[in-house]
């Protein structure tokens, strides 16, 4: 009741465009205003690019709808799995390895801090089995009774 | 076929590239590659004219906040100019005017008029 699933989509790092106009379109027709439209445009392509620089290759968007606000959850299946060359060997040789596996970096001028910035709300979780952020952004409804 | 454009143009006060298109994950190889070359071949002043440039993530935007830092450690500059309202955004979230120049784009009234001349 009162959310609709508007969007599921995979992407990989050839498609981040694709998802961005298609996250656009979607944030528009949902009534965001065309800046703050931008904004979730500029969130999920970053949380993307997150997920397909560092949880192995690709990722999944939900976005649904409410009343109150838009909320795209970004998730990534994790190197683990990723059949990328992130080998076993590789990692029981060095210490920082465990890094690699790690949530995605929060530092100034990286992706996720980006987000931070812009999204109204932002739930982060991680683990061996990949990462999931989630992020809302509040629908300014004008005509509320 | 790459999403985004590098044009390179030599003039006498030093070079400029014209970023064109959708900066991403996909294209920072390219940015970096191209940013790298000239500051290897001597280049010391270089402009990065982004009117062109539709988009640019925070990946894009670091390939040309650490060309800068290259730069300026030999004595060179890095400027950026004349962004499109979408990127400027970008830009002033990450703070990049605050660490480099950004011209912005000239004012719209004059562009607008001396477009519709021409």
């Amino acid at each position: 009741m009162g959310r609709s699933r508007t969007l599921d989509q995979e992407f990989g790092e050839t498609t981040l465009r694709v998802l961005r106009e298609t996250v656009l379109a979607h944030a528009t027709a949902a009534g965001m205003p065309e800046g703050r439209a931008l904004d979730v445009m500029l969130a999920v392509h970053e949380l993307a690019a997150n997920a397909v620089e560092h949880g192995g290759g690709t990722g999944r968007l939900r976005m649904s709808v409410t009343n109150r606000e838009l909320i795209c959850q970004v998730s990534d299946p994790g190197p683990a799995s990723s059949g990328l060359p992130r080998s076993s060997t590789l990692g029981s040789q060095r210490p920082g390895a465990a890094a690699r596996t790690s949530p995605w970096p929060y530092e100034p001028g990286h992706g996720l801090w980006l987000v931070r910035r812009i999204a109204d709300h932002i739930s982060v979780n991680c683990s061996p089995a990949g990462s999931q952020v989630t992020v809302a952004f509040t629908m300014l409804r004008s005509a509320v009774p | 076929m790459s999403l985004l454009g590098i044009a390179v143009e030599s003039l006498q006060f030093g070079v400029v590239i014209r970023l064109s298109g959708e900066a991403d994950l996909s294209t920072v190889g390219q940015l970096r590659d191209a940013l790298d070359s000239q500051i290897a071949g001597g280049t010391r002043q270089l402009t990065i004219d982004l009117s062109g440039l539709r988009f640019a993530d925070s990946g894009s935007i670091r390939a040309l906040t650490d060309a800068h830092l290259a730069l300026k450690a030999r004595g060179g500059t890095l400027e950026l100019v004349h962004p499109q309202p979408n990127v400027a955004r970008i830009l002033v979230l990450l703070g990049i005017d605050q660490v480099l120049t950004v011209r912005p784009q000239p004012d719209s009234g004059t562009a607008g008029a001396r477009m519709q001349e021409g």
